[in-house]
């Protein structure tokens, strides 16, 4: 197993990693903020993304990638806490603010950024982007809701098979 | 320090996609996650969708089952066949979080209440958080003993707690226990080998005249908020690393009150 590369805090310089998005573009960013990926931790820990290599994203475009990496960057030093014990409201009241403002996107976006968290693993965005599609479906008829998660409107078919099911689920809409 | 970013020779940038439409596709894994922020009412309701979204709620491994608007016996008749059907037809697929909070609810439901519980308990729920409120007082939850190899954090308030529940010999995992408003007049004793943290605060109330023994020699860091009557004893807790104790103005732990020579 390769140590990992020197430069790693000795001089008081971050240690930086390279990722590569699916479209080619080369993003450097600290170590400790692309370790909030699970998937990427351990290459990292092996001290893989340094130099000239980089590492190879072929799942997330050169947009999302950038999405998340903000998302990564603005969460690390409080991650590198171990969550924060020690942050004060005024820490935790701007990251809420950062939150909010990160997931009021068009829900292109959106898709791509769950799927990108999903697959890199970063467990805070994973919350943060399911919690908005929640908060987007919360409180909506099951229509309103096929209308907000893009599905096409039913057929007579699915029509009569969603109406069914509303009748056998009557106890879920006393 | 902002990312460096710098496009190299090769395919180009591609367009964005145009997947707007497709939060319906995410993976079972993503809408999973997403139904656990949902109340568990909604996240039944989904079922409709769908061909894809019947079973899907039976999978998510969170569930929020809370209730505070029941007006009258109707409406709690109502919740109770709710949480029957939910809990029996989603049968033991794993959970990971479970939020019971409930209002409302007469001695009569107790048995029920049990059950459920215990059903969450054999879905291996690791975190587990019970609110019931029954017309104003504290619910007493007698003669039920938690019995779980996966419950790592259990959170309780508007309880009424006697030393069974409070006893965690059969939770082994068990590291974080919070008890808020609740009433432990019953509990001699609240012990677990395997606690590190373990909170009391916000309007407990012990026995007025013995002592609850707390016994938690794992114990790393404690907070206890001491309302009226008798302040608890505390056993041995070696690893204990930090402690937020308050005691309470109107706190009324006089030798007169002691009926067992625990005083001093």
């Amino acid at each position: 197993m390769a140590a990992p590369e020197s430069g790693d805090g000795n001089n008081g310089a971050a240690r930086m990693v390279t990722l590569i998005s699916s479209d080619n573009t080369r993003f450097e960013v600290e170590a400790a903020a692309a370790s909030l990926s699970q998937t990427l931790q351990l290459t990292i820990l092996d001290g893989g993304g340094g130099g000239g290599d980089g590492i190879p994203l072929p799942n997330v475009d050169s947009a999302t990638l950038s999405k998340v990496l903000e998302y990564c960057i603005k969460h690390a030093p409080a991650a590198a806490n171990g969550g924060a014990p020690n942050a004060t409201a005024v820490d935790r009241a701007e990251l809420e603010r950062f939150d909010n403002e990160f997931v009021n996107i068009d829900q292109s976006v959106l898709y791509s950024l769950i799927m990108a968290a999903h697959n890199l693993e970063i467990e805070g965005l994973q919350s943060l982007v399911a919690k908005k599609v929640a908060d987007m479906i919360k409180g909506k008829s099951p229509m309103e809701i096929r209308r907000t998660l893009g599905f096409p409107d039913p057929t007579p078919e699915e029509q009569a098979e969603m109406n069914a099911h509303m009748l056998e689920y009557g106890w879920a809409y006393e | 320090m902002p990312v460096k970013r710098r496009s190299v020779k090769g395919k180009g940038s591609l367009p964005p996609p145009a997947n707007g439409d497709r939060l319906g596709t995410l993976p079972d894994d993503v809408l999973h996650h997403v139904l656990s922020f949902l109340p568990a009412q909604e996240a039944v309701r989904t079922c409709v969708l769908a061909h894809r979204w019947v079973h899907l709620w039976k999978s998510a491994t969170s569930l929020q089952i809370v209730r505070h608007d029941v007006d009258g016996p109707r409406a709690v008749k109502a919740v109770r066949e709710f949480v029957d059907h939910l809990l029996l037809l989603r049968g033991s697929s794993p959970l990971d979080t479970c939020k019971l909070s409930l209002s409302d609810f007469e001695e009569d439901d107790m048995s029920r209440m049990k059950l459920w519980i215990r059903h969450i308990l054999m879905c291996k729920v690791r975190v587990l958080s019970l609110d019931i409120v029954s017309g104003g007082c504290n619910v007493e939850v007698d003669g039920l003993t938690l019995v779980s190899n996966h419950l790592k954090k259990l959170q309780l308030s508007n309880i009424q707690c006697d030393h069974k529940l409070l006893d965690f010999s059969f939770c082994p995992a068990l590291e974080v226990l919070e008890i808020d408003d609740s009433d432990l007049s019953c509990a001699d004793n609240i012990s677990s080998e395997s606690l590190r943290c373990l909170s009391i605060g916000r309007n407990c109330y012990f026995d007025e005249y013995s002592r609850t023994r707390i016994y938690a020699p794992n114990l790393y860091s404690l907070r206890l908020e001491i309302g009226n009557h008798r302040t608890p004893v505390l056993a041995r807790m070696p690893s204990l690393m930090e402690a937020f104790i308050t005691l309470c103005d109107s706190n009324r732990d006089y030798c007169e009150s002691t009926y067992s020579g625990d005083c001093g």
